[in-house]
Protein backbone atom coordinates (compact mmCIF):
# COMPACT_ATOMS: atom_id res chain seq x y z
CA UNK A 1 0.00 0.00 0.00
CA UNK A 2 3.31 2.56 0.42
CA UNK A 3 2.93 2.64 -3.63
CA UNK A 4 -0.22 4.29 -4.58
CA UNK A 5 -0.70 3.35 -8.00
CA UNK A 6 -1.15 -0.44 -9.43
CA UNK A 7 0.98 -1.59 -12.48
CA UNK A 8 -1.09 0.59 -14.85
CA UNK A 9 -0.75 3.56 -13.23
CA UNK A 10 -4.18 4.17 -11.73
CA UNK A 11 -4.27 4.92 -8.19
CA UNK A 12 -4.96 2.34 -5.99
CA UNK A 13 -8.36 2.10 -4.50
CA UNK A 14 -9.67 0.64 -1.19
CA UNK A 15 -13.05 -0.12 -0.67
CA UNK A 16 -14.64 0.50 2.80
CA UNK A 17 -15.52 3.33 5.23
CA UNK A 18 -14.67 7.03 6.55
CA UNK A 19 -15.83 7.90 9.54
CA UNK A 20 -14.64 10.54 12.05
CA UNK A 21 -14.04 9.95 15.60
CA UNK A 22 -13.45 13.28 17.44
CA UNK A 23 -11.34 15.59 15.71
CA UNK A 24 -9.87 12.18 13.84
CA UNK A 25 -10.67 10.73 10.53
CA UNK A 26 -10.65 6.94 9.83
CA UNK A 27 -11.12 4.57 7.83
CA UNK A 28 -12.44 0.31 7.54
CA UNK A 29 -11.95 -1.60 4.68
CA UNK A 30 -15.34 -3.15 3.59
CA UNK A 31 -14.07 -6.63 4.73
CA UNK A 32 -13.96 -5.41 8.41
CA UNK A 33 -16.87 -2.78 8.24
CA UNK A 34 -20.08 -5.05 7.93
CA UNK A 35 -22.92 -2.49 7.80
CA UNK A 36 -24.21 1.05 9.48
CA UNK A 37 -27.18 0.96 11.46
CA UNK A 38 -29.22 3.16 13.78
CA UNK A 39 -27.71 3.27 17.58
CA UNK A 40 -30.06 0.28 18.66
CA UNK A 41 -31.03 -0.59 22.88
CA UNK A 42 -28.72 -1.55 24.64
CA UNK A 43 -28.60 -3.35 27.71
CA UNK A 44 -25.88 -1.67 30.14
CA UNK A 45 -23.30 -4.02 31.71
CA UNK A 46 -22.01 -3.80 35.07
CA UNK A 47 -18.53 -3.72 36.04
CA UNK A 48 -17.42 -3.25 32.43
CA UNK A 49 -14.94 -0.72 31.07
CA UNK A 50 -15.52 2.97 30.46
CA UNK A 51 -15.77 2.52 26.32
CA UNK A 52 -18.36 -0.48 26.48
CA UNK A 53 -21.88 1.38 26.31
CA UNK A 54 -23.12 -2.13 26.31
CA UNK A 55 -24.74 -5.07 24.58
CA UNK A 56 -27.27 -4.82 22.15
CA UNK A 57 -28.75 -7.34 19.59
CA UNK A 58 -27.79 -6.79 16.07
CA UNK A 59 -29.31 -9.32 13.96
CA UNK A 60 -29.75 -12.00 15.83
CA UNK A 61 -26.43 -11.75 17.55
CA UNK A 62 -25.28 -9.90 21.06
CA UNK A 63 -22.75 -7.94 20.09
CA UNK A 64 -20.51 -5.66 22.28
CA UNK A 65 -20.95 -1.65 21.87
CA UNK A 66 -17.98 0.14 21.93
CA UNK A 67 -17.53 4.09 22.22
CA UNK A 68 -15.08 5.09 20.39
CA UNK A 69 -14.81 8.52 21.52
CA UNK A 70 -13.41 8.35 25.06
CA UNK A 71 -14.20 10.70 28.31
CA UNK A 72 -17.43 12.64 29.21
CA UNK A 73 -17.76 14.37 26.00
CA UNK A 74 -18.28 11.05 24.01
CA UNK A 75 -22.50 11.29 22.91
CA UNK A 76 -24.20 8.78 21.05
CA UNK A 77 -24.11 9.78 17.19
CA UNK A 78 -26.53 8.97 15.00
CA UNK A 79 -25.21 5.50 13.49
CA UNK A 80 -23.65 2.46 14.75
CA UNK A 81 -20.90 0.86 12.53
CA UNK A 82 -21.03 -3.03 12.64
CA UNK A 83 -17.64 -4.80 12.90
CA UNK A 84 -16.43 -7.79 12.11
CA UNK A 85 -12.73 -9.17 12.90
CA UNK A 86 -11.82 -12.78 12.95
CA UNK A 87 -15.09 -13.77 13.76
CA UNK A 88 -16.38 -11.49 16.82
CA UNK A 89 -18.40 -8.70 15.92
CA UNK A 90 -18.57 -5.72 17.90
CA UNK A 91 -20.34 -2.29 17.27
CA UNK A 92 -18.51 1.00 17.01
CA UNK A 93 -20.50 3.94 18.46
CA UNK A 94 -20.08 7.92 19.26
CA UNK A 95 -18.30 8.23 15.57
CA UNK A 96 -19.92 10.28 12.68
CA UNK A 97 -20.25 8.08 9.34
CA UNK A 98 -18.62 11.01 6.26
CA UNK A 99 -19.02 8.62 3.59
CA UNK A 100 -18.67 4.87 2.32
CA UNK A 101 -17.51 3.65 -1.48
CA UNK A 102 -13.70 3.16 -2.70
CA UNK A 103 -11.04 5.98 -2.03
CA UNK A 104 -7.82 6.25 -3.42
CA UNK A 105 -4.99 5.17 -0.88
CA UNK A 106 -3.05 7.17 1.17
CA UNK A 107 0.70 7.85 1.23
CA UNK A 108 1.30 5.88 4.75
CA UNK A 109 -0.01 2.20 4.71
CA UNK A 110 -3.78 1.54 5.32
CA UNK A 111 -4.45 5.47 4.50
CA UNK A 112 -6.93 6.57 2.20
CA UNK A 113 -7.60 10.00 0.78
CA UNK A 114 -10.50 12.03 1.60
CA UNK A 115 -10.80 15.43 0.12
CA UNK A 116 -8.18 16.84 1.33
CA UNK A 117 -7.80 15.13 4.32
CA UNK A 118 -6.12 11.61 4.99
CA UNK A 119 -8.15 8.76 7.19
CA UNK A 120 -6.07 6.01 8.91
CA UNK A 121 -6.93 2.98 9.67
CA UNK A 122 -9.25 2.43 12.47
CA UNK A 123 -7.86 -0.05 14.98
CA UNK A 124 -10.51 -2.24 15.75
CA UNK A 125 -8.98 -5.16 17.12
CA UNK A 126 -7.17 -2.80 19.32
CA UNK A 127 -10.67 -2.06 20.37
CA UNK A 128 -12.06 -5.32 21.24
CA UNK A 129 -8.79 -6.09 22.79
CA UNK A 130 -9.08 -3.65 25.20
CA UNK A 131 -12.70 -4.42 26.41
CA UNK A 132 -11.53 -8.03 26.67
CA UNK A 133 -9.21 -6.88 28.85
CA UNK A 134 -11.21 -5.45 31.33
CA UNK A 135 -12.00 -6.60 34.91
CA UNK A 136 -14.97 -7.71 34.19
CA UNK A 137 -13.84 -10.43 31.26
CA UNK A 138 -13.52 -13.89 32.78
CA UNK B 1 -93.55 76.06 42.21
CA UNK B 2 -93.80 79.98 40.69
CA UNK B 3 -95.24 79.93 37.39
CA UNK B 4 -95.26 76.31 37.04
CA UNK B 5 -98.58 76.63 35.44
CA UNK B 6 -98.35 79.81 33.32
CA UNK B 7 -97.53 80.34 29.98
CA UNK B 8 -93.53 81.28 29.27
CA UNK B 9 -94.34 84.34 27.60
CA UNK B 10 -96.44 85.53 30.47
CA UNK B 11 -93.65 83.99 33.06
CA UNK B 12 -91.21 86.26 31.45
CA UNK B 13 -92.95 89.30 31.56
CA UNK B 14 -93.70 89.08 35.03
CA UNK B 15 -89.67 88.58 35.60
CA UNK B 16 -88.83 91.84 33.65
CA UNK B 17 -91.60 93.74 35.53
CA UNK B 18 -89.72 92.68 38.63
CA UNK B 19 -86.68 93.50 36.79
CA UNK B 20 -88.16 96.78 36.54
CA UNK B 21 -89.18 97.36 39.56
CA UNK B 22 -86.45 96.38 41.26
CA UNK B 23 -83.48 99.00 39.81
CA UNK B 24 -80.80 98.32 41.89
CA UNK B 25 -77.23 97.37 40.77
CA UNK B 26 -77.65 94.44 42.80
CA UNK B 27 -80.87 93.05 41.61
CA UNK B 28 -78.96 93.06 37.94
CA UNK B 29 -76.17 91.62 39.13
CA UNK B 30 -78.34 88.76 40.71
CA UNK B 31 -80.10 88.77 37.33
CA UNK B 32 -77.37 88.04 35.38
CA UNK B 33 -75.56 85.57 38.12
CA UNK B 34 -78.86 83.37 37.68
CA UNK B 35 -79.06 83.45 33.70
CA UNK B 36 -75.06 82.36 33.38
CA UNK B 37 -76.06 79.78 36.41
CA UNK B 38 -78.62 78.32 34.48
CA UNK B 39 -76.14 78.31 31.65
CA UNK B 40 -73.92 76.46 33.33
CA UNK B 41 -76.45 73.83 34.36
CA UNK B 42 -77.62 73.28 31.29
CA UNK B 43 -73.60 72.97 29.95
CA UNK B 44 -72.84 70.46 32.57
CA UNK B 45 -75.87 68.35 31.90
CA UNK B 46 -75.17 68.23 28.10
CA UNK B 47 -71.62 67.50 28.98
CA UNK B 48 -72.87 64.62 31.53
CA UNK B 49 -75.64 63.34 29.35
CA UNK B 50 -72.28 62.97 26.44
CA UNK B 51 -70.30 61.49 28.85
CA UNK B 52 -72.97 59.03 29.65
CA UNK B 53 -73.74 57.97 25.88
CA UNK B 54 -69.98 58.18 25.28
CA UNK B 55 -69.26 55.39 27.94
CA UNK B 56 -72.02 53.79 26.78
CA UNK B 57 -70.60 53.30 23.21
CA UNK B 58 -66.79 53.06 24.79
CA UNK B 59 -68.42 49.89 26.31
CA UNK B 60 -70.63 48.42 23.14
CA UNK B 61 -67.05 49.04 21.44
CA UNK B 62 -64.63 47.08 24.11
CA UNK B 63 -67.61 44.05 24.16
CA UNK B 64 -66.77 44.15 19.90
CA UNK B 65 -63.03 44.45 20.87
CA UNK B 66 -63.11 41.26 23.28
CA UNK B 67 -65.06 39.54 20.58
CA UNK B 68 -62.58 39.51 17.83
CA UNK B 69 -59.86 39.21 20.83
CA UNK B 70 -61.62 36.15 21.51
CA UNK B 71 -61.84 34.91 18.26
CA UNK B 72 -58.13 35.62 17.12
CA UNK B 73 -57.00 33.84 20.72
CA UNK B 74 -59.08 30.58 19.15
CA UNK B 75 -57.20 30.82 15.53
CA UNK B 76 -53.94 31.00 17.39
CA UNK B 77 -54.42 28.30 19.20
CA UNK B 78 -55.47 26.48 15.83
CA UNK B 79 -52.70 27.43 14.73
CA UNK B 80 -50.59 26.33 17.64
CA UNK B 81 -52.09 23.38 17.41
CA UNK B 82 -50.94 22.30 14.36
CA UNK B 83 -47.91 23.88 14.32
CA UNK B 84 -47.07 20.72 16.71
CA UNK B 85 -48.76 18.60 14.65
CA UNK B 86 -46.65 19.96 11.95
CA UNK B 87 -43.28 19.21 14.34
CA UNK B 88 -43.63 16.01 14.60
CA UNK B 89 -44.77 15.36 10.82
CA UNK B 90 -40.99 16.91 10.33
CA UNK B 91 -39.83 14.86 13.27
CA UNK B 92 -40.95 11.71 11.10
CA UNK B 93 -40.05 13.16 7.64
CA UNK B 94 -36.18 13.70 9.33
CA UNK B 95 -35.97 10.38 10.82
CA UNK B 96 -36.46 8.83 6.99
CA UNK B 97 -34.04 10.69 6.03
CA UNK B 98 -31.73 9.68 8.06
CA UNK B 99 -32.73 6.12 7.57
CA UNK B 100 -32.56 6.44 3.87
CA UNK B 101 -29.16 7.94 4.79
CA UNK B 102 -28.18 5.06 6.43
CA UNK B 103 -29.33 3.04 3.50
CA UNK B 104 -27.32 5.04 0.89
CA UNK B 105 -24.37 4.27 3.00
CA UNK B 106 -24.66 0.51 3.23
CA UNK B 107 -25.37 0.86 -0.08
CA UNK B 108 -21.99 2.28 -0.79
CA UNK B 109 -20.64 -0.18 1.34
CA UNK B 110 -22.29 -3.17 -0.39
CA UNK B 111 -20.80 -1.02 -3.47
CA UNK B 112 -16.94 -1.14 -1.96
CA UNK B 113 -17.34 -4.35 -1.36
CA UNK B 114 -18.14 -5.68 -4.53
CA UNK B 115 -15.09 -3.94 -6.24
CA UNK B 116 -14.36 -1.30 -8.89
CA UNK B 117 -15.87 -2.61 -11.28
CA UNK B 118 -19.48 -4.61 -10.88
CA UNK B 119 -19.71 -1.86 -7.46
CA UNK B 120 -19.17 1.04 -8.77
CA UNK B 121 -22.73 1.80 -10.07
CA UNK B 122 -24.26 0.92 -6.77
CA UNK B 123 -21.70 3.17 -4.67
CA UNK B 124 -22.57 6.53 -7.40
CA UNK B 125 -26.45 5.86 -6.97
CA UNK B 126 -25.73 5.05 -3.00
CA UNK B 127 -23.38 8.35 -3.33
CA UNK B 128 -26.43 10.13 -5.17
CA UNK B 129 -29.16 9.21 -2.72
CA UNK B 130 -27.36 9.90 0.39
CA UNK B 131 -26.66 13.94 -1.70
CA UNK B 132 -30.55 13.91 -1.69
CA UNK B 133 -31.17 12.47 1.65
CA UNK B 134 -28.34 14.65 3.18
CA UNK B 135 -30.27 17.94 1.32
CA UNK B 136 -33.48 16.83 2.77
CA UNK B 137 -32.28 16.22 6.52
CA UNK B 138 -30.90 19.81 6.33
CA UNK B 139 -34.10 21.22 4.78
CA UNK B 140 -36.16 19.54 7.82
CA UNK B 141 -34.01 20.86 10.00
CA UNK B 142 -34.51 24.27 8.32
CA UNK B 143 -38.17 23.74 8.68
CA UNK B 144 -37.73 22.85 12.29
CA UNK B 145 -36.01 25.58 13.36
CA UNK B 146 -38.41 27.92 11.21
CA UNK B 147 -41.51 26.18 13.09
CA UNK B 148 -39.50 26.61 16.41
CA UNK B 149 -39.20 30.13 15.62
CA UNK B 150 -43.23 30.15 14.48
CA UNK B 151 -44.10 28.52 17.70
CA UNK B 152 -42.41 31.14 20.29
CA UNK B 153 -43.90 33.80 17.81
CA UNK B 154 -47.43 32.31 18.71
CA UNK B 155 -46.49 32.25 22.39
CA UNK B 156 -46.23 35.79 22.36
CA UNK B 157 -49.47 36.30 20.69
CA UNK B 158 -50.89 34.51 23.08
CA UNK B 159 -49.52 36.20 25.74
CA UNK B 160 -50.25 39.70 24.14
CA UNK B 161 -54.28 38.92 23.23
CA UNK B 162 -54.04 37.69 26.87
CA UNK B 163 -52.43 41.22 27.70
CA UNK B 164 -55.56 42.55 25.14
CA UNK B 165 -57.78 40.96 26.54
CA UNK B 166 -57.32 41.96 30.42
CA UNK B 167 -57.11 45.70 29.00
CA UNK B 168 -60.18 45.28 27.30
CA UNK B 169 -61.84 44.16 30.53
CA UNK B 170 -60.70 47.09 32.32
CA UNK B 171 -61.43 49.49 29.73
CA UNK B 172 -65.24 47.88 29.93
CA UNK B 173 -65.16 48.03 33.82
CA UNK B 174 -63.69 51.61 33.51
CA UNK B 175 -66.20 52.33 31.69
CA UNK B 176 -68.83 51.32 34.03
CA UNK B 177 -67.84 53.21 36.33
CA UNK B 178 -68.05 56.20 33.72
CA UNK B 179 -71.37 55.48 33.00
CA UNK B 180 -72.36 54.99 36.80
CA UNK B 181 -70.94 58.24 37.59
CA UNK B 182 -72.43 60.16 34.97
CA UNK B 183 -76.08 58.61 35.65
CA UNK B 184 -75.09 59.78 39.70
CA UNK B 185 -74.24 63.72 37.93
CA UNK B 186 -77.10 63.20 36.05
CA UNK B 187 -79.34 63.21 38.78
CA UNK B 188 -77.45 65.40 41.10
CA UNK B 189 -77.64 68.42 38.04
CA UNK B 190 -81.44 67.52 37.96
CA UNK B 191 -81.89 67.50 41.70
CA UNK B 192 -80.01 71.27 41.40
CA UNK B 193 -82.15 72.09 38.80
CA UNK B 194 -85.28 71.74 40.51
CA UNK B 195 -83.54 73.25 43.35
CA UNK B 196 -82.36 76.48 41.54
CA UNK B 197 -85.61 76.21 40.08
CA UNK B 198 -87.57 76.87 42.95
CA UNK B 199 -85.01 79.10 44.52
CA UNK B 200 -84.65 81.81 41.69
CA UNK B 201 -88.20 80.70 41.25
CA UNK B 202 -87.30 80.65 37.17
CA UNK B 203 -86.31 78.29 34.82
CA UNK B 204 -84.08 77.23 31.87
CA UNK B 205 -86.48 78.17 29.33
CA UNK B 206 -87.42 81.77 31.15
CA UNK B 207 -84.04 82.78 31.92
CA UNK B 208 -83.03 82.08 27.90
CA UNK B 209 -85.75 84.33 26.87
CA UNK B 210 -84.63 86.61 29.00
CA UNK B 211 -81.19 86.61 28.20
CA UNK B 212 -82.45 86.74 24.59
CA UNK B 213 -84.86 90.20 25.53
CA UNK B 214 -81.93 91.83 27.14
CA UNK B 215 -79.24 91.08 23.62
CA UNK B 216 -82.43 92.49 21.58
CA UNK B 217 -83.03 95.38 24.49
CA UNK B 218 -79.43 95.95 24.41
CA UNK B 219 -79.35 96.41 20.53
CA UNK B 220 -82.30 98.15 20.65
CA UNK B 221 -80.63 101.09 22.49
CA UNK B 222 -77.33 101.24 20.82
CA UNK B 223 -79.78 101.92 17.63
CA UNK B 224 -81.37 104.47 19.43
CA UNK B 225 -77.80 105.72 20.01
CA UNK B 226 -76.45 106.03 16.90
CA UNK B 227 -80.12 107.54 15.69
CA UNK B 228 -79.39 110.50 18.20
CA UNK B 229 -78.80 114.17 16.72
CA UNK B 230 -79.06 112.54 13.07
CA UNK B 231 -83.02 112.08 12.82
CA UNK B 232 -85.78 114.66 13.76
CA UNK B 233 -86.75 112.96 16.96
CA UNK B 234 -90.26 113.86 16.09
CA UNK B 235 -89.78 111.16 13.47
CA UNK B 236 -87.60 108.86 15.24
CA UNK B 237 -90.23 108.74 17.86
CA UNK B 238 -93.32 108.44 15.58
CA UNK B 239 -91.57 105.33 13.87
CA UNK B 240 -90.60 103.69 17.33
CA UNK B 241 -94.12 104.38 19.50
CA UNK B 242 -96.02 101.87 18.18
CA UNK B 243 -93.34 98.70 19.02
CA UNK B 244 -92.06 100.07 21.93
CA UNK B 245 -96.13 100.98 23.46
CA UNK B 246 -97.22 98.31 23.98
CA UNK B 247 -94.41 97.22 25.78
CA UNK B 248 -94.31 100.12 27.87
CA UNK B 249 -98.06 99.43 28.65
CA UNK B 250 -97.54 96.21 29.57
CA UNK B 251 -95.18 96.59 31.64
CA UNK B 252 -96.63 99.88 33.40
CA UNK B 253 -100.36 98.12 33.21
CA UNK B 254 -99.52 94.79 35.33
CA UNK B 255 -97.47 96.79 37.76
CA UNK B 256 -100.49 99.09 38.07
CA UNK B 257 -103.11 95.72 38.35
CA UNK B 258 -101.00 94.04 40.91
CA UNK B 259 -100.95 96.82 43.10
Amino acid sequence: MGDAADHEGQPTKHGGVVFRAGEELFFLPASIAMKISPIPEMARVPGGPLELRGVALVGGVMIPVVDVVEGPDAGPAGAMLVCAVIGESVGLVGIEVVATGRFEAGEGPGEVKFGDETARTFDVAAVIARVREGRWAV
Amino acid sequence: MPGSGEKPKRRLFRLLRRGARDTTAAAGQAAAFESALWASHQRAATAVRETGEAAQRIASHVAKQRGVVDALADRARGVSARSTDLAAGFARVKETFARLELVALNAGLEGARLGEGPGQSLVLVADEIRAQATRGSEACRELGVALGELGSELSQVHSSLDRAREASAEVAQEAARVGGASADADRALSEMGDRLEKTTGSDPATARAIADAAEHARALVAALGSLSGKAPQAIVVAALRPVLEPILRLLEGEDEAER
